[in-house]
């Protein structure tokens, strides 16, 4: 007997460690915001473990009793056991959950509350199996990973464009879906400067796992910067000054890249795919599977399937020449 | 007993030699010289990505297959089936695919010659 008791105890202590050793996530939260979801996450914890173990304890004790106690000696007790039954079954779990309920309310409210009306705004658009991003206030488009200004709320504005998604960046705030033909709405704020990384939270298909997003935190003036050389436009090319790069730019818009890419400033403006303006600017491809750097670039143009299997993205046949101009130009656009 | 441990010494370091000279003979063309670093270029592998395209051991994630694997490279007799896999031949491709074979897809990545010595260094390494 005291040794499963025991047993029990030192389960639940060893739980304690293990669980805050985890460094990262949601165990270590970066915003106001997800300080207030992490106090639910503990209490509610909390609170299961002490049931857990006295309904353990209370069953132990009843199955002791019932073998040691005759028919007898049980008369006199009912009386006891009614006010046990009537306060077990009724005020405590009563009690329990009105107090997790508040505390849930409490929570939900601080991450879905409306920010001020002068607070930034993103918009972000799940689809299979990444992540567009706008800013509706300047008419910003990108894909996959969102800047915001440090130590402010930021409201986000969650659409699907196919099935229902899950925006959950766990060090900055509590999860929400995304729902097909609705708007759902969620406040993050990073507390610091830093980068977070977030993940799709509901099953939407076979790349599920590889649709990450990643969220860069910085201070106002470096977030100003990013918002307008993001609203530039692809620069300008002429053949004669910057061959290669207008050779890239030609393999881009001669090949079948441009029927589901846009690159603001040229003629392409497929909508299907992420916004490649300035794709260069970005640290990850393929909704932030792997490095952008030029290797991996050319290994996810010309066969994104062995990247990503099931990706919408067909791969692409170049000839040698247009991958060698397609890589410089695509490195180009900062 | 001294017996038996002076004949296990023995069994043990002629078992040394043995491993040193197949370890020598295994060197094959690819005559690493000391200033190529091994390490320095699997993590340049890793970072110009590398394995996006090609299958390279012991790097995370490389398992491409645009390109050849580059399991057992180090006992490749030829790169890209037209150069004799030596040394130099190693470090000029990885410098320049397209010169020394125009036509392939492999990009050019504008290494250095002491960066592709490096990443030559660890695919000498593969064997």
């Amino acid at each position: 007997m005291r040794g499963a008791r025991l047993g029990v105890v030192a389960l639940g202590l060893l739980a304690v460690p293990l669980l805050s050793s985890c460094t990262g996530g949601m165990l270590d939260p970066q915003s106001p915001r997800a300080d207030k979801v992490i106090v639910l996450w503990w209490v509610m914890l909390g609170t299961s473990s002490v049931i857990f173990v006295f309904l353990c304890g209370l069953l132990l004790w009843g199955l002791r009793r019932a073998s040691r106690n005759s028919a007898r000696a049980r008369e006199g007790q009912l009386n006891r056991d009614r006010y046990l039954v009537l306060g077990g079954g009724i005020a405590l779990p009563v009690t329990v959950m009105v107090v997790l309920m508040v505390l849930t309310v409490w929570a939900g409210r601080s991450i879905t509350e409306a920010a001020g009306s002068d607070a930034v705004t993103v918009e972000v658009i799940g689809h299979q199996w990444w992540w567009e991003v706008r800013y509706p206030d300047t008419g910003l488009v990108t894909a996959n990973e969102i800047h915001i200004p440090s130590g402010e709320p930021v409201n986000i504005l969650l659409k699907s464009e196919d099935v229902i998604h899950s925006f959950w960046v766990p060090e900055l705030s509590g999860k929400i879906d995304l729902i097909p033909g609705r708007t759902n709405s969620l406040i993050i704020e990073a507390s610091h400067p830093g980068e977070f990384r977030g993940q799709c939270a509901e099953f939407c298909g076979l790349q599920h796992a590889g649709m990450r997003i990643l969220v860069v935190a910085e201070d106002r003036d470096s977030f100003d910067q990013w918002v307008q050389e993001q609203g530039e436009p692809a620069p300008a090319l002429n053949p004669a000054d910057d061959a290669q790069l207008w050779e890239g730019q030609q393999a881009f818009l001669g090949s079948a890249c441009v029927y589901c890419h846009t690159i603001r400033g040229t003629n392409g403006s497929g909508t299907l795919g992420p916004d490649l303006t300035h794709i260069a600017s970005r640290q990850r491809l393929a909704s932030n599977m792997i490095p952008n750097t030029r290797g991996h670039l050319a290994g996810w143009i010309l066969d994104p399937q062995a990247v990503k299997p099931g990706t919408q993205m067909p791969p692409t046949q170049l000839s040698a020449d247009q991958l060698d101009a397609l890589l410089d130009y695509l490195e180009s656009l900062k | 007993m001294t017996g038996r441990r002076f004949a296990i010494a023995v069994l043990g370091a002629l078992l040394a030699v043995t491993a040193v000279a197949c370890s020598e003979e295994d060197h094959g063309p690819l005559n690493v010289p000391a200033s190529a670093d091994a390490d320095v270029g699997k993590q340049l592998i890793q970072s110009y990505g590398c394995g996006t395209c090609h299958t390279i051991p012991d790097v995370a994630g490389a398992d491409g297959r645009v390109g050849p694997s580059l399991e057992d490279f180090g006992h490749q007799m030829y790169i890209a089936g037209a150069i004799p896999n030596d040394w130099d031949n190693l470090v000029a491709w990885l410098m320049d695919p397209q010169a020394i074979e125009p036509g392939t897809i492999m990009p050019n990545f504008g290494m250095g010659e002491t960066t592709a010595a490096n990443v030559a260094a660890y695919l000498a390494s593969l064997k």
